[in-house]
């Protein structure tokens, strides 16, 4: 014999949704049947006390006005602006923000004569793969100019400073060459750095 | 149904139906609402309300509280506490409607507001006394008097013992018997899955049955 019923078998029984291995079960199970058949009375049971008597036929339009009443002073409810309506494009903004940012922040903060010098034969493939920027997009024109004085302590004081997760997300994802070209940039940074002081 | 989501309110999406959306006017009387709100469908008064229109919210009112009182009585059972946590719904439903995602219908929504309003009721609020209008109750159909007799003691016991069963399995089984909501509509309302709601309605069954040989 098949295993009784469980829980969530005896309320699709009581449903008439069993599934027919099941139902075949029921038809030769007398413990399950009596289960069942003593469920399905106290349904009927339950069921038949359901009756909510009816209040005053004026009680609702006294409820009406109570709630009225009670609403009056409070202001409507504004709906939720789509950019708080859902939270889920919030990561990829954060992403884009943080791409746009050091974009601007390695190409501004490179000095002109190294910009213009050759790259380094292990930065060929980043630059290789990288999207080329046209240089009459007045999208790019603008953001260029918008970041152009942007420092770090800027950014980080409008939220665009990249999360811990994205930037080691974005790392990881790069290739052996873009990582060396990364190190590279960034000891050149802090090599700037020391020598200005 | 509701209304898809909520963005749709806010990026300008425009409305199949003929409202005039500007008209935030405060409006404590009790006056007819407008046409247009009485003919317009629960998603087009929840635009409605949410552009401004107080009057909206009346309508909405108007049309689901019998069901939302009806809800109240049976987890209550009596009228008095009913009339107080309808009231305290519609209230809860007025502040928080721009929360409503439309994602099921707003009676389903309304139902959420109220189960929840009804088990915050119940965790603060433990009857003291047995709760049910039993007179009230008395069907009028039956002619032998000692048949009369029984079933109304049967029907009282039942109640009694459904004010006796958790929170979350009375919720379900009154939603279930009652309300007669399908399993996923209930889940959708109490937030958890369909086996959950399965169990718990298989629990409440259980418990009341034992309630009741007790």
């Amino acid at each position: 014999m098949s295993r009784h019923l469980r829980s969530q078998e005896f309320i699709d029984a009581l449903d008439g949704a069993l599934p027919t291995d099941r139902l075949e079960h029921l038809d030769t199970c007398e413990s399950c049947k009596a289960e069942l058949s003593g469920l399905a009375s106290l349904m009927t049971d339950v069921r038949a006390t359901g009756d909510v008597p009816d209040p005053s036929p004026l009680f609702w339009e006294h409820l009406s006005d109570r709630v009225r009443q009670a609403t009056v002073t409070e202001p409507v409810p504004q709906p939720v602006a789509w950019w708080r309506a859902s939270a889920s494009w919030r990561p990829f903004l954060a992403v884009a923000a943080c791409a746009i940012v050091t974009t601007f922040l390695v190409i501004y903060r490179t000095p002109p004569h190294q910009r213009d010098v050759a790259p380094a034969q292990a930065s060929a493939d980043w630059i290789d793969d990288s999207p080329s920027i046209p240089d009459d997009d007045p999208a790019v024109a603008f953001m260029a100019e918008a970041a152009s004085d942007l420092t770090w302590e800027e950014a980080r004081g409008v939220n665009l400073t990249p999360r811990r997760v994205a930037v080691d997300t974005a790392i990881e994802r790069m290739t052996a060459a873009q990582r060396a070209e990364l190190v590279r940039l960034i000891r050149e940074e802090q090599h700037r750095g020391s020598t200005d002081h | 149904m509701g209304v898809d989501n909520d963005s749709a309110v806010a990026v300008g999406w425009k409305p199949a139906w003929n409202l005039r959306m500007t008209r935030p006017e405060s409006r404590v009387g009790a006056a007819a609402p407008a046409d247009d709100l009485a003919a317009a469908d629960d998603r087009g008064l929840v635009e409605a309300f949410l552009a401004g229109r107080r009057d909206a919210f009346d309508v909405i009112v108007e049309r689901h509280r019998r069901n939302v009182y009806q809800l109240c009585y049976r987890f209550v059972g009596n009228h008095e506490d009913a009339s107080d946590l309808a009231q305290d719904v519609f209230v809860r439903a007025f502040k928080g409607l721009r929360q409503f995602k439309g994602q099921s219908s707003l009676g389903t929504w309304l139902y959420r507001v109220g189960v929840n309003a009804c088990l915050n009721r119940l965790a603060v609020k433990r009857p003291e006394t047995e709760p049910i209008e039993t007179a009230q109750h008395v069907d009028a159909r039956v002619t032998d008097p000692l048949e009369t007799v029984l079933r109304g003691e049967r029907a009282a016991a039942i109640r009694v013992a459904i004010q006796k069963l958790p929170p979350k399995q009375r919720a379900t089984l009154v939603l279930r018997v009652y309300q007669e909501m399908t399993h996923e509509e209930i889940a959708r309302v109490l937030g958890s899955s369909v086996g959950a709601v399965k169990a718990n309605f298989f629990h409440a069954l259980g418990n009341l049955k034992r309630l009741l040989q007790s």
